[in-house]
């Protein structure tokens, strides 16, 4: 027996042991090791042949002593073999040479449209203050167009030189806010809908006028909502599109379907209001449309107006895209250059 | 509407608010600022013709003699028509014309001191000089004061406003109402009679006797026969009229309206209606036929030579001003060319009416004729200024257009009803406008405004509209006058407080996200068309015969009347233009409306070009009907489990006739994909092999918004075996996998064709075709288990196609 207590055939085999694994370089040595010791015909194996020349009250020492030298083997066989691969997955300077300045595979990614882009933000956005989406049709009746929203049938905004008709009583939609009396008509009270598409105005092409448009349309109709409501649905939606936040402001202007009306103005969101280029020096940027609906409009839907009112915006979204990409020719939008649109 | 900074200042003195403070103001209280003409100044002085002589050795100079008023200068001209005694632009040597400074020159032992100007030279718009002065030297009027610098005297060197003025406040198509506003923003005490003062207009003004009855006229009256579209006309005889250039002061103002002079009758009425609103119209009497003027509906359908020397044919929905004979003015619109007034006119016949404004904006929207009297009457003017402009008008004539004048009224008059009433709360303001008011300052805002009101309510004010405020009818119209006067400022972002309420993605949008990310994800690049289609391009596609095309009646360009029925149009043209930038692979993807038996929603591709480009490590491999097809399939329909099945396409329009299928979901056929007909690739100038695919997505919406369940996914290991077989190579490979699908039944997980061939060592009339299949027994089975299923296969391809298996 050692001086440990640990009988010594134990402790010459640990030291044989360590003996070998000090000289193991190779994985190929390790695995020859690990077979020699904890093989099922190893040194371990062997030890415990040696039991029956133990007596008995010493023999669950001597096997919890081999026990133990057996984990310490495997321990140490593991880290000396994790330290081995280690040592040659760094040997890089042996592989063959791989130039790593070679491109790689040039897979095609899709891009959305820009356009698409900023309503999806929008949808988000206006999901996310609960309100709904309503769709509509392009080709539109001048009653939901114009008649509904008090512009009445001499207004020049109905002269054909503005408006494209497909006959006297159809027209490309102007606006979306059609589709908001066709919900006014339909939907259950209160309501917060916000509608988006594709609109038409009889414009010749140019660097900002283009005969197809896209607009989103809010309207909210409540028994309790006011301006400074408006006011903070478009601080919102405006911060959230801009992801920075904005200030509404508002200039009185006349649309005959909401009044008090106004043109709406945001602080400008690459400035803060100091005046950079993409806002021409002013600090703020003009949206669009907004107010207050127009009692007359809801009472054309069979709306109280003594009971409910609303508000509601209408803007361009090409605008938008324009001012968030600053982008300065509305054409380039529908001009699809692959140039163009693998940059959004 | 132009607003002369110098005019305003003039009108207001001291108390003028400063260019700056204007431009503020003016957009915060809704007039939009859309332009700021920048001052113009030079040293350009106002002189008289004294003397004029010709230079005898030359044959178009002549030598001119001129006075400042203090001194005499002489100067060479070529300008002959010269009048000794008018007045002109002088600019002396040491000013700077066009880039040029001037010097003093001689010709010919004729010192020539500077030079007369044009209007070109003085920078002067076209728009606002005679048709006389456009030709030559620019003559202003005879009593201008001279020796002044012109762009001071003229109000030039100070800034101009054009003020967009909304459509509902035509008080503000008027100096005199937009001098309302101003001073009522400014806090200025201005009363409506200053305002009103004709001494604005015409500074000289002196108050002539007017003689009630004309000598030598033989002027009957007035017939109304429409009092509904003409409620009120008031006409008045002018005699013994002098037609002549206009004076000084009213030149200037007119220059300062930017508007064109005429002759002084024309003039002065110009000068009314740009100063107080109203419109008015002055007929030559003497060229008139017939003793009495008529205020009717035409005899429809009568045509009419207007002063703008078009002829337009009226109907019964227009009112016109006749004599005993023909139209003499479309009312409200457009005089004629006949009864114009001329240099020879003596005796005139003055109107002073409003027109109903529905049947002025309907004869000017029809006939797309705009003019400032139309503009204003169809707006609605002040019905209840006429007697008092009436009075100015004939009173400012008598004073500037001759001495021996006398007028006679005729008046037409049925009663327009005031507007109502219109109680206001101020609770209603703030509930409206989430801001408070308090009853003091509403008042104070309307009496401002000059909006009569009664404070006889215990929580708000009893408002009477005043005529010439038309734009006045319920509650919100004043909440939004007062909320103009305390300031949109004022309007602080709030939450509105609602109800918070579930409200699911609406099907169509979650079908448009989920395609356009599957087609992201396929390297697509989205697109956006305009929807309209070139009549050359869609008679291609499309018979003219075809029901449902859908026609714009005004398109922007007569070639481009139609609303696309196929947006392969728009999708061709744009690949067309890239191609031509060198971009020649092209995957481009759109979704929006095909116009054909209305509106329907699809989903159109295209692509063209190679699938990869060529790398170091990649073969170019140029896309074909597989690729196509792969897509197709793949995409949206597989993904989404949607049933279909297809056939071949008897599109041959728009696709090549052997290389199209038809898509059939549910028994109707909701799409096409394949080439692109050779043809119409040529017809766009493309030379490489297009595809396309055009799918309505209504009838596959069902498809993509629904969710389907988990399938158990089987524990047994997956088996391939391959089989490779020659068959006759008219048999379609698809039957050949539907038998190997059936005869294996549910087990079969994938069949892939992974070789086919036909040519050497092989009949001509066979092809080899190797297929692999993937079977998943749900347990696992034994080689000789397997091998009996693929025994049946064999079998089966051998009695129905008879195969020879290769080994």
């Amino acid at each position: 027996m050692s001086e440990e207590g640990k009988p010594k055939i134990i402790e010459e085999c640990k030291a044989k042991f360590e003996k070998r694994i000090q000289k193991a370089t190779t994985a190929e040595d390790i695995e020859k090791l690990r077979i020699k010791y904890l093989g099922r015909k190893g040194e371990i194996r062997s030890l415990f042949g040696h039991i029956q020349e133990i007596p008995p009250e010493k023999r669950g020492e001597f096997g919890s002593h081999i026990n133990e030298l057996k984990t310490y083997m495997e321990q140490k066989i593991q880290s000396v073999s994790d330290q081995l691969e280690n040592f040659s997955l760094d040997a890089t300077t042996e592989k063959p040479y791989c130039d790593l300045t070679l491109p790689g595979v040039p897979f095609v990614m899709g891009h959305q449209h820009p356009i698409s882009q900023i309503i999806d933000d929008l949808l988000d956005i206006f999901r996310s203050m609960n309100f709904d989406v309503v769709s509509g049709y392009e080709i539109e009746d001048t009653f939901h167009n114009f008649d509904a929203l008090n512009i009445h049938q001499w207004h020049p905004s109905r002269n054909p030189q503005d408006t494209f008709y497909v006959d006297p009583e159809h027209i490309l939609r102007t606006q979306t806010s059609a589709v908001q009396i066709r919900a006014m008509e339909n939907g259950t009270l209160p309501l917060r809908i916000v509608s988006m598409g594709r609109c038409y105005r009889r414009d010749a092409s140019d660097a900002t006028h283009y005969p197809v448009f896209h607009q989103i349309e809010g309207l909210v109709i409540d028994k309790n909502v006011n301006f400074c409501d408006l006011s903070g649905i478009l601080t919102e939606m405006m911060t959230g599109v801009f992801g920075t936040r904005v200030e509404v402001r508002f200039l009185p202007s006349y649309f005959p379907f909401v009044e008090p009306g106004a043109e709406t103005f945001i602080s400008c969101p690459f400035c803060g209001g100091k005046g950079c280029n993409v806002c021409g020096k002013a600090g703020e940027i003009e949206l669009g449309g907004s107010g207050m609906v127009h009692p007359q409009v809801l009472r054309n839907v069979n709306i109280d107006p003594s009971i409910y009112r609303g508000f509601a915006f209408g803007w361009g979204i090409e605008r938008i895209a324009m001012m968030k990409y600053q982008i300065d020719d509305i054409r380039l939008f529908y001009d699809n250059n692959i140039d163009f649109l693998e940059q959004f | 509407m132009i607003i002369s900074y110098g005019y305003l200042q003039d009108i207001l003195k001291k108390e003028c608010p400063s260019v700056e403070e204007l431009t503020k103001k003016f957009p915060e209280i809704g007039f939009e600022v859309e332009n700021i003409f920048l001052p113009e100044n030079n040293t350009v002085f106002t002189v008289k013709v004294i003397e004029k002589t010709d230079i005898p050795s030359t044959e178009h100079l002549l030598h001119a003699t001129i006075s400042d008023g203090v001194q005499t200068h002489q100067i060479v001209t070529s300008w002959k028509e010269l009048r000794v005694g008018g007045v002109y632009l002088w600019a002396p040597p040491g000013t700077t014309i066009g880039g040029i400074t001037l010097t003093s020159k001689d010709f010919q032992n004729v010192q020539s001191e500077g030079m007369l100007l044009s209007y070109v030279e003085v920078s002067l718009d076209n728009t606002v000089v005679s048709n006389q002065e456009r030709l030559g030297p620019m003559e202003l009027p005879p009593d201008t004061p001279i020796g002044k610098n012109f762009f001071d005297l003229f109000w030039l060197s100070f800034p101009t406003f054009d003020l967009k003025i909304p459509y509902n406040r035509p008080d503000c198509y008027s100096m005199e109402g937009l001098l309302r506003e101003v001073t009522a923003a400014f806090d200025i005490h201005f009363p409506a009679t200053d305002r009103r003062s004709i001494h604005h207009i015409y500074p000289p003004f002196k108050e002539v006797q007017i003689k009630r009855s004309v000598r030598n006229i033989s002027f009957k009256g007035l017939k109304v026969l429409d009092s509904e579209r003409c409620p009120i006309y008031l006409g008045a005889l002018l005699g013994d009229v002098k037609i002549d250039a206009s004076p000084f002061e009213i030149r200037r103002r007119l220059m300062a309206f930017r508007v064109r002079p005429v002759n002084n009758v024309v003039d002065c009425a110009n000068i009314i209606m740009f100063y107080y609103q109203q419109p008015l119209h002055t007929f030559d009497l003497d060229r008139l036929m017939g003793h009495h003027i008529e205020v009717r509906t035409p005899l429809a359908p009568e045509s009419f030579d207007a002063l703008d020397g078009k002829t337009y044919t009226l109907t019964e929905n227009d009112l016109v001003i006749a004599d005993e004979v023909r139209p003499i003015a479309i009312a409200g619109v457009m005089g004629s060319s006949d009864s114009e007034i001329m240099d020879s006119t003596k005796n005139i016949f003055l109107e002073c009416a409003y027109f109903q404004p529905k049947t002025i904006s309907r004869t000017s929207a029809r006939l797309h004729l705009v003019s400032d009297a139309s503009s204003r009457y169809a707006r609605g003017v002040d019905y209840g200024q006429l007697e008092d402009v009436m009075k100015i008008t004939v009173n400012l004539m008598s004073s500037v257009c001759g001495g021996t004048i006398a007028g006679e009224f005729f008046t037409h008059r049925t009663t327009i009803q005031p507007p109502p009433d219109i109680d206001l709360s101020l609770q209603e303001f703030s509930d409206v406008t989430g801001i408070d008011i308090s009853k003091f300052q509403a008042s104070s805002i309307l009496k401002k405004l000059e909006i009569p009101f009664e404070n006889t309510l215990r929580d708000g004010l009893r408002i009477h509209p005043p005529s010439f405020r038309v734009d006045l009818h319920e509650s919100v119209d004043i909440i939004e006058e007062l909320l103009r006067f305390t300031g949109y400022h004022n309007i602080q972002p709030s939450k509105p407080m609602y109800q918070v309420e579930y409200k699911p993605e609406k099907p169509w949008i979650k079908m448009n996200r989920l395609i356009r990310q599957q087609m992201g994800a396929l390297g697509f690049f989205e697109a956006m068309t305009d929807s309209f289609a070139k009549d050359e391009e869609v008679a291609l596609l499309y018979p003219s015969d075809t029901p449902g095309l859908v026609q714009v009646e005004n398109p922007l360009r007569k070639d481009q009347s139609y609303l696309t029925p196929n947006r392969i149009l728009a999708l061709l043209d744009i690949a067309k233009k890239n191609i031509s930038k060198k971009n020649t692979n092209l995957r481009l993807y759109e979704i929006g409306n095909h116009y054909l038996q209305g509106e329907n929603l699809y989903l159109d591709w295209l692509i063209t070009g190679d699938t990869q480009c060529q790398t170091w490590c990649h073969e170019p491999r140029t896309m074909d009907f597989y690729f196509a097809k792969g897509i197709k399939e793949n995409s949206v329909l597989m993904r989404y489990h949607i049933p279909f099945t297809t056939k071949p396409s008897e599109n041959h329009n728009v696709f090549d006739p052997c290389q199209a299928l038809d898509v059939i979901v549910e028994d109707s056929t909701i799409g096409t994909y394949g080439a692109v007909h050779p043809k119409l690739l040529q017809y766009f100038g493309i030379h490489q092999p297009v595809f396309f695919s055009c799918m309505q997505l209504n009838p596959i919406m069902k498809y993509l918004v629904r969710h389907g369940h988990y399938r158990p996914i089987s524990a047994a290991q997956d088996v391939l075996r391959d089989i490779a077989f020659l068959v006759d190579r008219d048999i379609p490979a698809g039957q050949l996998v539907k038998t190997i699908q059936e005869t294996a039944g549910y087990c079969i997980k994938k069949t892939i064709i992974f070789d086919l061939y036909q040519g050497k060592n092989i009949d001509t009339t066979k092809k080899s075709i190797a297929i692999r299949m993937m079977f998943n027994f749900g347990q696992n089975k034994t080689s000789e288990e397997i091998q009996e299923i693929m025994d049946d296969i064999v079998q089966s391809l051998h009695n129905v196609y008879n195969i020879e298996i290769r080994e």
